[in-house]
């Protein structure tokens, strides 16, 4: 496991390995999507409480879920950037981020519709809320970062030092429920004596949260195949991918 | 130290890979360098002479020097960028920039150290009124005056005027005449300069960015290196000290603009009811966090420039080539920051939470409050700033890293007034504040000298 992880760490090999797995993760992400959004939309009971518009939750649920696991693992690709210095990481740690900040812009924006006709507003200053505001901020500064430094090997390295302090952040946005008495709802999952869930709404969460999981695996991992290939575009492996066709670097 | 016989090699680079960015300008460099010569470097522009230089003054830090090359106590760097700031005096350059290298001189060394370069007379006058040539012949000074040595010197005769072309060359054969030893990038050979200093070039390096050719120079009336010099390890001993002390000199060097931070403070708080209308209940009531948010703008406004000025003028790739612990200066600049901008503002914001209409408790807890924070503000604008100068746009970069770390002591800071305004105990949170703060303080300087030593890379 531990070779095979290593023999990921070599540009090439990850290129080679990255296509057909981002293409897998699509797939996966499609067949789950489509039966998930129909169970979203149709196949679940509507809501007592709420009503009909509880079913943001199905898009609104993951992505916040996406919003601070793509954190935690750019994270964990810094620290292994810090470890071994492998430009595979480098480059997974960067395309992490604009989907992680996307995300955290789809669970702020689905949480605010949401709120306007359960709360009676589109947004409170409520903790979860503001945490995760600060996250979507700590996204935009480390994508700052990623693309106003002129060196790329200094930008990798700064850029995994400051993910790696940024991650302070995460405990705080996922436990703030817990910490603090605030507005926004608690833990409805795998909390005890939180299995307030319908069964079916809960299999339909999941199935959701799996599709947009997948679909967040493939889009980075699209992003950081190609990142790999840019940066490793004069050596010699890149010259032979065939999707260039012939082509030549310019230089 | 002793005297060593005159082929023994005091200095030896060992397969060392060249490499700038990530481009690789020679597999390998070695050579080795006995006490009393020293080694040219000559290459066209790009061919990574000044990159060599760096590396081998422990700049590049992914490149592992071997063990037997000296330690940074013993190494000077003398880079094109001069490293001095412009507002201090000659003299008073003199003593900032050997202090950090472990040496002091008294009135009289450093009367005869200015003189030696031809700059008695200019020793009052300001760096920054200088010349050109005046100020390399400055840095020429510090050098000699550094006993450190080994030199490591980029293109030393720029700039220079004939009589300063002479001076070089005399200070070099006297360092090297007491067993001292340089590598020196040049564009003219030195021999073509002085003839008698061929004797001393151990060999000669051409990089042709991508291999380095390293030509042994074979003289057979090698002189003897004669008595040693007295060289010394220069560590200097209370870092931050220093770096505080320079940094409230250099600040009074123009005290004027102390006061501009503190006039943006007032004028954006004389906007604010210009947008929200002069209700005195409201403003009473958002006062505090008026004042915190208009703390934080004057704080960002003022970030992008903490350590530009030693960054370009190269003085911060000399301290870290010098051996010089950076995450000291960080610390040093940090309460320096806090003397000179915290403290006043604590002071200034009194009279302008007098027109929002605060009382006596909440003004009280107001100054407090910004005392007590002002400190974890520094501490994080200068992390932020080390990263700025690696950056096209520092303080794009500067503002968008700051602002989430900025909302802690933001609320804790408006809490603090708010707490006093309710009768209630302000002790929590002034008391987080002290804490945030000195956790600022403790944990910046280790994290902002890993992004200085990428900065100075």
């Amino acid at each position: 496991m531990l070779t095979f992880l290593k023999q990921l760490g070599s540009p090439p090999r990850f290129f080679k390995v990255s296509g057909p797995l981002s293409r897998w993760l699509a797939i996966a992400a499609a067949v789950l999507g489509v039966p998930g959004l129909w169970l979203a939309l149709v196949g679940t009971p509507t809501d007592a409480q709420q009503g009909e518009v509880y079913r943001i939750i199905y898009l609104h649920v993951p992505a916040a879920w996406m919003s601070m696991l793509l954190y935690s693992v750019a994270t964990g690709y810094a620290l292994l950037y810090w470890i071994w210095r492998s430009p595979v990481a480098a480059v997974m740690m960067r395309a992490l981020l604009p989907t992680g900040a996307w995300m955290t812009v789809v669970a702020l924006v689905t949480g605010s519709l949401w709120g306007k006709p359960t709360w009676g507003t589109y947004w409170v200053w409520d903790a979860r809320l503001t945490s995760e505001l600060m996250l979507l901020f700590i996204y935009f500064g480390l994508m700052a970062l990623s693309s106003l430094v002129e060196d790329e090997s200094k930008t990798d390295r700064a850029l995994a030092l400051f993910t790696v302090i940024g991650m302070v952040n995460i405990p705080l946005i996922y436990f703030s429920v817990v910490f603090w008495n605030t507005l926004h709802q608690g833990m409805s999952i795998g909390a005890p004596g939180a299995a307030r869930m319908a069964p079916e709404m809960k299999a339909a969460l999941l199935i959701c949260t799996f599709a947009v999981w997948f679909a967040c695996a493939a889009i980075a991992l699209t992003r950081g195949r190609w990142l790999l290939a840019v940066r490793e575009a004069r050596s010699r492996w890149v010259r032979d991918i065939p999707e260039l066709g012939a082509r030549q670097p310019t230089q | 130290m002793n005297a060593r016989p005159a082929e023994a090699s005091s200095l030896r680079l060992v397969d060392v890979r060249l490499e700038r960015g990530s481009a690789t300008l020679a597999e390998t460099v070695s050579f080795d360098l006995p006490d009393g010569r020293y080694i040219e470097l000559s290459g066209p522009n790009g061919s990574g002479k000044s990159t060599l230089l760096r590396t081998l003054a422990g700049l590049q830090r992914r490149i592992s020097l071997h063990s037997s090359w000296p330690h940074a106590h013993e190494v000077f760097l003398f880079e094109q960028n001069p490293a001095l700031r412009m507002e201090p005096t000659a003299a008073a350059q003199l003593d900032w920039a050997l202090e950090p290298l472990g040496t002091r001189l008294s009135a009289a060394e450093r009367g005869i150290a200015l003189q030696r370069v031809g700059l008695e007379r200019a020793a009052g006058k300001r760096v920054g009124q200088l010349s050109e040539g005046q100020r390399r012949r400055l840095v020429l000074a510090v050098m000699a005056a550094s006993q450190r040595r080994v030199w490591l010197i980029d293109e030393p005769v720029n700039a220079l005027d004939g009589n300063g072309i002479r001076l070089f060359i005399e200070l070099l054969r006297e360092h090297l005449g007491s067993g001292g030893i340089a590598v020196i990038a040049t564009h003219r050979p030195l021999a073509e300069l002085a003839p008698d200093l061929a004797t001393l070039c151990h060999a000669r390096v051409h990089l042709t960015g991508r291999s380095a050719e390293v030509s042994k120079v074979e003289s057979d009336r090698l002189p003897d290196p004669g008595q040693t010099g007295a060289f010394r390890r220069g560590v200097c001993p209370q870092p931050a000290l220093w770096a505080l002390r320079r940094e409230l000199a250099l600040a009074m060097a123009s005290p004027r603009e102390l006061i501009w931070p503190g006039v943006f403070h007032w004028m954006i708080l004389s906007l604010i009811p210009f947008g929200i209308g002069t209700d005195p209940q409201q403003l009473a009531r958002i006062a505090p966090g008026m004042v915190w948010v208009s703390a934080l703008l004057v704080t960002l406004l003022a970030a992008g420039r903490h350590l530009e000025a030693d960054f370009r003028s190269g003085i911060l790739s000399q301290l870290a080539a010098a051996g010089f612990p950076l995450g000291s200066l960080v610390a040093g600049k940090a309460l320096a920051h806090w003397l000179l901008f915290g403290l006043p503002m604590a002071v200034y914001s009194v009279p302008l939470a007098l027109q929002y209409g605060l009382d006596a408790t909440g003004i009280g807890a107001l100054a407090l409050s910004l005392a007590a924070g002002t400190p974890a503000l520094g501490a994080f604008t200068l992390l932020f700033s080390a990263l700025g100068l690696m950056a096209r746009q520092a303080q794009v970069l500067v503002s968008l890293m700051s602002f989430p770390v900025f909302v802690p002591v933001l609320i804790f800071g408006a809490t603090t007034v708010s707490a006093a305004q309710a009768g209630q105990s302000q002790l929590g949170p002034l008391l987080t504040l002290v804490g945030i703060s000195l956790l600022a303080l403790l944990l910046v300087p280790p994290a902002a000298r890993r992004v200085l030593d990428l900065a100075v890379e």
